[in-house]
């Protein structure tokens, strides 16, 4: 049978998907969830812990050595004693990345929320948003808390803060990390919707972010370090160190680690923008 | 208004839905009929944009789903029940949903009420029943407003209860003037709730007409005949080249004409007549006879021995 399709006349539209609209669906989406909040404070307590014992250990050993000032040489400042939970913040941005996709898929809310706004890279793009302002400002704020932890902690003992370059020895360090876990929670978005598995999508991405640039490091061929040099885990952890000043290899770390999280990101959503929902 | 235009969906070498043409017009509801796996949630999933056809189209009120700027106002549509986030609140559930087109809070606190989930909004959606599941769904299909209902088997699994809600809801939006198309394969519910049927079988339409149409088109008279003498009106009857059943010593099945030509013949021979009854076909056994050689799965009719 065939048929003539009677095009409608265009009706004003009340209510309309819009960039706005689907960013603000997928913060309900997210918010909504006590996974995704436990997730959150799990993660940020995961940070300031071991940010807390490191400095009070130091501290101990400090104030046991009666305050020996030769041991400032080699103590590590407030800064980096802060940043000792980063792997804590990697694995929370993982998780939250990969339940934003999977998770919904697995559930079937995906679909229903197609069948809402249809047009899949917006609500894929909407997500990617979403979760990376997220990640971004719950690691920043966990590990400025973090900071604030092992100041607290090592002035109990009397320990200095031992930081040169505030901007350089902290404030950097903070927002590398932040832009780390972010990238990190793109990438395992994009793997997520790729193998449309929240188990699968957290163990690839883990096992790529910290497994394979250790194993690629100790092969006997020149080529294995030059290529975990360029790996996320690599680049990333790279934004956490102190750096003395701006530089070239600093700004590559940056770009590479953004880019890791943006090619993964698309490379999903290009899928996804293909497949049956 | 629904329209779909030679919808055909590959699966691999199965072809799952084979060159679907209809339209499913406002003011009434469309009962999508079918047995297991002829292709009725496939084409349901096209309708909706969620599955990509392999060749031809559908158009939701003249355009591809995907292509309307205001999704939720042109169509509502309940593919799965269960598809929600076990973890999330229904109104949470259902806030997200309508945030997506802009739709305020206002509107979802008046779906609730229309499908009578108020009470339980607050609730997490992993601990409703599929009864709720159900109701939450179409609350969901609500929110825009939509001038197109789809229900995928919206009353599987309801208690007698539920299943009359669905079909006063589903009437109701009908004589709205929206367009509302469900699929079931359940015969008996779609006698008492659709207008026109549609029927799939193998992915291929076996019918598309009123239901009254639909009944009457799959109809084969038959009259219950119980006469003084059977033989004579059974030789009489054969004659004019009718089916004759002989169920007893004075009794007759009579296929092919109706109960008046049997009532003058028994006349004219001067025959006694005891009982003279018209058997119309039922929705279920129009349906059977219709789908008999495009059923999927088959159950094993020796089962039903007991």
């Amino acid at each position: 049978m065939t048929t003539t399709i009677a095009p409608t006349a265009p009706q004003q539209a009340t209510h309309r998907v819009s960039a706005g609209s689907l960013l603000k669906a997928e913060w309900i989406s997210i918010a909504s969830l006590r996974s995704n909040k436990l997730s959150w404070i799990i993660g940020t307590a995961l940070v300031v812990l071991p940010a807390a014992a490191f400095a009070a250990i130091y501290g101990a050993q400090f104030t046991d050595s009666g305050q020996d000032p030769a041991m400032l040489e080699w103590l590590p400042g407030v800064g980096e004693i802060a940043m000792n939970g980063y792997f804590f913040a990697i694995a929370m941005a993982v998780i939250i990345g990969s339940s934003v996709y999977a998770k919904e898929h697995s559930t079937g809310s995906l679909r229903t929320l197609l069948s809402a706004a249809p047009k899949r890279f917006g609500v894929m793009a909407a997500k990617a948003a979403v979760v990376i302002a997220a990640t971004f400002i719950a690691t920043v704020v966990a590990f400025v808390v973090a900071l604030a932890a092992a100041w607290i902690v090592g002035e109990l003992f009397g320990l200095p803060t031992n930081v040169d370059d505030l901007l350089f020895g902290v404030v950097l360090p903070i927002l590398g990390a932040g832009v780390f876990a972010a990238s990190t929670a793109a990438f395992t978005l994009g793997i997520a919707a790729l193998l449309r598995s929240e188990t699968w999508a957290v163990t690839a991405s883990l096992v790529f972010v910290f497994i394979l640039p250790m194993i690629l490091a100790t092969l006997p061929w020149s080529w294995g370090a030059d290529v975990a040099d360029v790996l996320l885990g690599t680049t990333g952890q790279n934004l956490l160190l102190a750096h003395g000043a701006l530089s070239g290899d600093l700004l590559l770390d940056l770009v590479l680690t953004l880019a890791w999280g943006a090619a993964a990101f698309f490379g999903g959503a290009a899928v996804v923008a293909r497949r049956d929902a | 208004m629904i329209t779909t235009e030679h919808l055909t969906k590959r699966f691999g070498s199965h072809t799952a839905v084979d060159d679907v043409s209809f339209v499913v017009k406002p003011g009434q509801v469309t009962g999508f009929l079918g047995p297991n796996g002829a292709g009725k949630s496939t084409t349901m999933r096209m309708i909706m944009g969620l599955d990509r056809p392999s060749t031809g189209s559908a158009f939701v009120n003249g355009r591809p789903f995907a292509e309307h700027v205001d999704p939720m106002s042109q169509a509502g549509a309940l593919l799965d029940a269960k598809a929600a986030h076990p973890g999330r609140r229904a109104v949470d559930h259902l806030r997200m949903l309508a945030a997506t087109n802009g739709i305020g809070t206002r509107r979802v606190d008046e779906v609730m009420d229309l499908t009578g989930i108020s009470s339980v909004a607050s609730r997490r959606i992993g601990g409703f029943s599929l009864g709720m599941h159900q109701r939450l769904g179409i609350a969901a299909t609500m929110l825009g407003d939509p001038q197109v209902l789809i229900f995928d088997e919206p009353v599987n699994g309801l208690d007698p209860e539920g299943v009359h809600w669905v079909r006063g809801f589903a009437r109701a939006r009908a004589a709205e003037g929206r367009t509302v198309f469900i699929s079931s394969h359940l015969m008996s519910e779609m006698a008492q709730t659709a207008d026109h049927i549609i029927v799939l079988g193998k992915g291929r339409v076996l019918a598309d007409a009123p239901l009254s149409d639909f009944l009457r088109g799959a109809e084969h008279p038959t009259v219950r005949v119980r006469v003084s003498d059977a033989a004579v009106l059974g030789s009489v009857l054969a004659a004019s080249g009718v089916a004759i059943t002989q169920t007893g010593s004075d009794a007759l099945e009579v296929t092919g004409v109706p109960a008046h030509i049997v009532a003058r013949a028994a006349s004219l021979e001067g025959l006694e007549l005891h009982e003279l009854t018209p058997v119309n076909a039922s929705l279920e056994e129009a349906y059977l006879a219709l789908t008999d050689d495009a059923t999927e799965y088959r159950s094993d009719s020796a089962a039903l021995v007991s």
